[in-house]
């Protein structure tokens, strides 16, 4: 522990180590499972004997967070690690929002952000142009326009016509029943609820335990899960694109 | 009853059959199969393997290519290196990534026969929407706008 003290210079190793100290989890760090052994241990790799957690244990690497961020006013796409505080697009300089809004109510309010859009149960969107990194629909999207740069995540109670959403990955809730009757488009599709629909993932189409997907899927990839249901036409694999 | 559980019969890779094959036991196959499987117990159809017929078993494991409909008591296993044009019926189904399926498929785990529970019976509205959204109704307008 006395070793910890004597670190003048501020690294990233030196970092990772007052983290752990701090013994707080942060919420933009990730951290390796505790089961999972690294070479690096501490000093004489002894157990405590009382069971109690050791206190600034090397052994796990922490990686910082690394956001995925499109710029809303040139569409400039870029990486920020970390905590995103005040992200200015490096391309075009805008400043960019980068809160996360919830709406619970109905609103016709222009949003822009790079975080996530949630839009509770009751809550609704109509007439509003949206843009944002990720949209998590409980509630309605009428006569919207909307850009979401990453996933929308359809939970129960969603309401919404997917060809008024500009979206790249597709979550299908646990709980969520979500029935469709035109083509799906996206890159990956994750179900956990029920889908039914004619998806077209050009990436990864994943059916988790206890989803459901009812259909027809033409995709390059596909997983199912054990538990996972597929009731549908499928063309997967080299000719699986259409 | 243990010994009919353990014992596996195996079509090796130089083999090659025409004609229907039934075990009672467990099979793999690791060789050609023109014809019919019926298999009481596992079947395993290794890398090597191509199968042209339908098979009814009550669990199979495809490694290789099948070109026929599969209909399982159990389960169903595509492992990447699977290839498989044909129908599939089974309880359960694990399809992993590296799959080539042309087909449909009929994999119930919760084993309901009818497509939907009774409260999605009633019609969805064009063009999408959750059956639950239907009864939340909206709010009046100027409701709140929060930020996290």
């Amino acid at each position: 522990m006395g070793s910890f003290e004597k670190a003048t210079v501020i690294d990233g190793f030196s970092s990772i180590q007052a983290v752990r100290r701090s013994g707080k989890e942060s919420p933009d760090v990730r951290t390796r499972p505790a089961s999972s052994k690294l070479p690096a241990q501490d000093g004489d790799g002894k157990k405590p004997k009382d069971g109690s957690p050791t206190k600034a244990k090397i052994g796990h690497t922490a990686m910082p967070t690394r956001h995925e961020i499109v710029c809303y006013a040139c569409g400039y796409e870029h990486t920020i690690t970390g905590r995103i505080q005040n992200a200015f697009c490096p391309k075009c300089h805008e400043e960019l929002e980068t809160g996360d809004v919830v709406v619970d109510s109905e609103t016709d309010r222009d949003i822009k952000t790079v975080g996530a859009v949630e839009v509770r149960p009751g809550g609704a969107l109509r007439h509003a142009n949206v843009i944002a990194s990720q949209l998590v629909l409980a509630g309605t999207v009428e006569d919207s326009v909307v850009n979401i740069g990453g996933r929308l995540v359809l939970r129960q109670g969603a309401k919404v016509d997917l060809q008024q959403v500009k979206y790249r990955d597709l979550v299908v809730a646990q709980g969520a029943k979500f029935t469709y009757r035109k083509k799906i488009a996206c890159r990956d599709l994750t179900v956990e609820g029920e889908l039914r629909a004619k998806v077209h993932p050009s990436g990864m189409a994943h059916v988790r335990a206890g989803g459901f997907l009812r259909g027809e899927i033409h995709s390059q990839h596909l997983i199912v899960d054990d538990g996972g249901g597929l009731k549908a036409k499928v063309f997967v694999g080299a000719t699986g694109r259409v | 009853m243990e010994a009919r559980e353990s014992s596996r019969t195996i079509i090796a890779e130089d083999v090659e059959i025409t004609g229907t094959v039934k075990c009672a036991s467990n099979i793999e196959i690791d060789g050609k199969l023109n014809g019919d499987l019926s298999c009481n117990g596992m079947a395993i159809i290794g890398t090597t393997a191509h199968v042209k017929g339908n098979m009814a078993v009550e669990t199979i494991t495809v490694h290789g290519q099948v070109t026929g409909n599969i209909t399982a008591k159990d389960r169903i296993e595509l492992k990447p290196t699977a290839r498989l044009h044909g129908d599939i019926k089974a309880k359960r189904l694990t399809v992993e990534d590296g799959v080539t399926f042309v087909g449909n498929s009929e994999v119930n785990p919760s084993g309901a026969t009818t497509p939907r529970p009774a409260q999605a019976e009633q019609p969805t509205p064009e063009p999408a929407a959750a059956e639950e959204g239907e009864k939340q109704g909206g709010k009046g307008k100027g409701g709140t706008f929060n930020k996290k």
